[in-house]
């Protein structure tokens, strides 16, 4: 059998087998192995002060109006203003609402940009108007023009010939 | 991250008990969160004891935790176990309250020596004033020994030695891979293992 600790991905058989949480088998395997691996066997050592270490640090017991607590902030909470609950909601309930709400940004956006671009093109609008007005006066003028000539010429035919 | 564990663990998921009293409490029975905080309430607060060193923040923290399951009851999905999902949530508290800085005032508590404070507890009071110091200075160097490790590793120590989470689990409730855990914890007790030997 290959040492354990030369590599940290085996290291964690002794270190399951410290934890006693290694199954018969391997751990047979292991201990055989730890009888002729001097390194492996401080390791178990070292190991197992850590555990007793560990073992004696005991947590303090919860005091006992822990629950009557957390009672009274769900009732609080509970009876506080839609608006209030609004924020202590966990996020993942906003979860389906963020796709709609993205598409109506996005909506609203396009909107205001189609606007934006429309919206310069007015003048040019008026101008082409205010061409059209002066090409047709022009027309007039024209008009006017040839039958100013045309008149001329039908008043003073013997003058022509 | 009240807030859904997003990882399918199947038929394990199904057999969990614990999942099964959620699912309760998502349909409204109260009586179902009683037993789920009975069954949770000691090892939530004493994992976050462990974590912030401070017994008043540790329960704070706890009542948060157990707040966000209550609240997260309509939008619970057995996906992951049970204890999982929780642990996860106190890690995450935890770690936010470590990194947020809250800790300065439980760090003045490390190196308080007067031996104030439920941590000093002896259990066994037959014993002599000595054994009592003893025991004391110990105790004090466990703490600093493992307040001293990074956040993550300790988290992983406390979730593996005293919850007896396995790897995957520990790694769901850390968001990491589960080789990412094996390195966290070789490394936190070999660090451990070096402060701590000369215990014997």
């Amino acid at each position: 059998m290959n040492c354990p600790i030369r590599t940290e991905e085996t290291a964690e058989l002794l270190l399951a087998y410290t934890a006693r949480r290694l199954d018969p088998s391997k751990t047979a395997i292991l201990e055989s192995h730890m009888d002729v691996c001097p390194e492996c066997a401080e390791f178990r050592v070292k190991q197992e002060l850590v555990w007793q270490a560990l073992d004696a640090w005991e947590a303090p017991s919860v005091t006992s109006d822990f629950n009557r607590r957390l009672y009274q902030r769900i009732e609080s909470e509970a009876a506080a203003p839609w608006y209030v609950r609004l924020f202590t909601t966990p996020w993942v309930v906003w979860k389906p609402a963020i796709p709609l709400a993205c598409a109506g940004l996005l909506v609203v956006a396009g909107f205001v940009f189609d606007h934006s671009v429309t919206s310069p093109a007015s003048p040019p609008a008026i101008r082409v108007s205010v061409m059209e007005a002066e090409q047709v006066e022009n027309a007039l003028d024209d008009l006017q023009l040839l039958r100013q000539l045309d008149s001329s010429t039908v008043s003073s035919p013997s003058e022509t010939m | 991250m009240a807030e859904g564990v997003n990882t399918s663990m199947g038929a394990s998921a199904a057999l969990d008990y614990d999942a099964q009293l959620m699912l309760r409490v998502k349909d409204g029975d109260g009586a179902s969160f009683t037993e789920l905080l009975e069954k949770h309430r000691s090892p939530v607060v004493h994992f976050l004891f462990r974590m912030v060193q401070d017994h008043a923040v540790a329960e704070e923290l706890a009542q948060e935790v157990f707040l966000r399951v209550y609240r997260s009851r309509y939008t619970y999905e057995p996906t992951a176990k049970f204890t999982t999902w929780l642990f996860r949530i106190a890690t995450h508290l935890a770690l936010n309250w470590l990194r947020d800085g809250k800790n300065e005032r439980g760090q003045e508590r490390l190196d308080d020596t007067t031996g104030d404070g439920p941590v000093r507890e002896v259990p066994d009071r037959r014993i002599t004033v000595e054994q009592k110091m003893l025991y004391e200075v110990r105790l004090d160097e466990v703490r600093r020994a493992i307040a001293a490790l990074p956040e993550k590793q300790r988290a992983a120590v406390l979730m593996h030695k005293y919850e007896e989470m396995e790897y995957s689990q520990i790694s769901k409730a850390l968001d990491c891979s589960e080789s990412a855990v094996k390195s966290l914890l070789f490394r936190a007790y070999e660090t451990l293992r070096a402060r701590l030997a000369h215990m014997a």
